[in-house]
């Protein structure tokens, strides 16, 4: 019976004052998989190896499936350079107690998957980074975990590495597993993750499904470029917000963000009212109506 | 087993992978027996009817050879915690003692091995030995025992300070000390008295009184009286490095 993993009111501060993760609360049911997101620095990878068992929290509790039943793969993949990608396939297979019987097997089939096979005799410190990764992340799916931790699994892979990444996600959480996965992301996360969680400085600032993320978050935006940059102007942000359809108005520097789903149906009301405010518009974009869009409204950097 | 003959191969594969290094560790104990034995060969030693300083220093040699090699260990240990491949294989379904006893025994049998090397070129270069088989199994259980002791420490001094510069502090504050207070180099009745009482627990001194008595017939206490402090010391310095695995 899986473990839902669990963690509540988790803080995690570095010496040096360096607070990393600050009162996070999460669940995870079996056969979910979540996707971390955030800046650089938000927490990403401490949340991650809380979980792995591999960082106490400072406060806080932690319920996870025992840690020889949990698949982690770090940011930088723990290899060791002298080692081929057998040798080291054959000493975690060892180490992870799969039977004699099945080790060349399962070895064999592990390194065709991660497209290993036509280098698995060569020494690690020949691989190239995205060797590295694949190996480092077929060490982590070696015992089939019930939890998968992966962090930034997606960096310096190929695209065809990129898909067998969710695959494998796909394939824990289909078989009752639960995976989390810190990632930059975003377009893939949308599509294959049923959850998101936005950390920001070390609090979860958004939690549920991309759907629902894109659906409070991501308001269709229209971005109005200034010919010079323009100062606060408590009346001109009214009556640009008084045009039907407008929900809402920042401006800053050189640039007006409306909230809108009126499209091009506005914009020459718009151009209006700033050109009569004495501003000449320079260029007029679109915002996105996606997770991305979302994250960058949650974050504060739609601005 | 199979998990300790796991970190055992790596071990092995490892060292094979240097051969400058498994060169230098056979070239290093032939260097100290040659200066050792021209810086002794004018002393008035006593030494037992026949026996040239070669011949006495060999076993010590052989002993020297586990003992630097055994506070190598760490260093290894140090490189696998910097890549993180060490916290790696601990987060495996493996015990963590089986696998840092996996890594102490790859580097004991090493060790063994290369001190019988060291002995067979010793003989080449005109040390001569007289053995006795029955003293022969204490021996290879004291010298590996003392390679385990070693071992360990240097695990445990890597486990803690996690620096490459702990460790070279460790080999010259541990070895040197070990070496001169011991009967590797001169024999204990040529000791000024309270040198030979901590030569006497010394555990390189019983090591190396259990080779000379496998090498060249001499006198050496009963096997249980050089074993079991040396198991104690193996023993108890192997469970301090498995206490420090712990995160």
């Amino acid at each position: 019976m899986p473990t839902p993993v669990t963690v509540t009111a988790i803080a995690v501060e570095y010496p040096g004052g360096v607070t990393a993760l600050d009162g996070v609360d999460l669940t995870l049911e079996p056969g979910q998989a979540a996707a971390l997101i955030g800046a650089n620095g938000s927490g990403k990878s401490t949340l991650l190896r809380v979980l792995a068992g591999a960082l106490e929290p400072t406060r806080g509790a932690v319920q996870t499936p025992p840690r020889w039943m949990v698949g982690y793969a770090a940011q930088d993949p723990a290899l060791d350079p002298e080692m081929s990608g057998a040798e080291t396939l054959a000493l975690f297979a060892a180490l992870e107690r799969i039977e004699r019987a099945r080790r060349i097997s399962t070895i064999a089939a592990l390194t065709e998957r991660f497209g290993l096979d036509a280098h698995a005799g060569r020494p690690v410190a020949a691989y190239s980074g995205g060797l590295r990764r694949r190996l480092h992340l077929a060490l982590a799916w070696l015992a089939e975990p019930e939890l998968l931790l992966l962090d930034e699994p997606t960096a310096d892979l190929d695209p065809q590495g990129r898909a067998l990444i969710w695959e494998l996600i796909a394939e824990r959480t289909g078989a009752g597993g639960t995976a989390v996965v810190a990632t930059h992301d975003l377009a893939e996360v949308e599509r294959q993750c049923a959850r998101v969680v936005v950390l920001e400085q070390g609090r979860v600032v958004a939690d549920g499904a991309p759907v629902d993320l894109v659906r409070r978050h991501a308001a269709p935006q229209m971005v109005v470029r200034l010919g010079a940059p323009a100062a606060a102007d408590t009346r001109l942000t009214k009556r640009l917000a008084a045009i039907d359809g407008v929900r809402g108005v920042r401006l800053g520097g050189d640039e007006v963000a409306l909230d809108t789903e009126a499209g091009a149906r506005v914009q020459d009301q718009i151009v209006a009212v700033l050109a009569g405010a004495g501003h000449e518009v320079s260029a007029i974009r679109f915002g996105r109506v996606d997770l991305a869009g979302a994250y960058f409204r949650l974050t504060g950097q739609d601005r | 087993m199979d998990i300790l003959w796991a970190v055992v191969r790596r071990t092995w594969a490892k060292a094979l992978r240097r051969p400058v290094v498994l060169s230098f560790s056979l070239v290093q104990p032939l260097l100290w027996m040659l200066l050792f034995g021209f810086l002794f060969q004018r002393f008035p030693l006593d030494l037992g009817a026949n026996l040239s300083y070669a011949s006495f220093v060999l076993p010590g040699i052989c002993a020297m050879t586990v003992l630097f090699g055994s506070s190598q260990a760490g260093v290894g240990l140090i490189r696998d915690l910097q890549t993180k491949f060490w916290q790696r294989m601990l987060a495996t379904r493996a015990a963590s003692p089986l696998i840092l006893g996996g890594k102490i025994a790859g580097d004991t049998l090493r060790l063994l091995l290369q001190a019988i090397i060291v002995l067979l070129l010793g003989v080449a270069i005109g040390a001569r030995l007289d053995p006795q088989a029955s003293a022969s199994v204490t021996a290879v259980l004291a010298l590996a025992l003392f390679a385990i002791a070693l071992g360990s420490l240097s695990s445990l001094i890597a486990l803690r300070a996690r620096t490459a510069e702990a460790m070279a502090v460790f080999v010259h504050l541990v070895n040197m000390p070990l070496l001169f207070t011991s009967t590797a180099l001169v024999p204990s009745r040529q000791m000024p008295d309270w040198l030979a009482a901590i030569a006497a627990v010394n555990p390189l001194t019983l090591t190396v009184d259990a080779l000379r008595a496998a090498l060249l017939s001499q006198p050496a206490p009963a096997p249980l009286v050089t074993l079991v402090p040396l198991a104690l010391l193996a023993a108890a310095l192997f469970g301090l490095a498995c206490r420090a695995l712990r995160p």
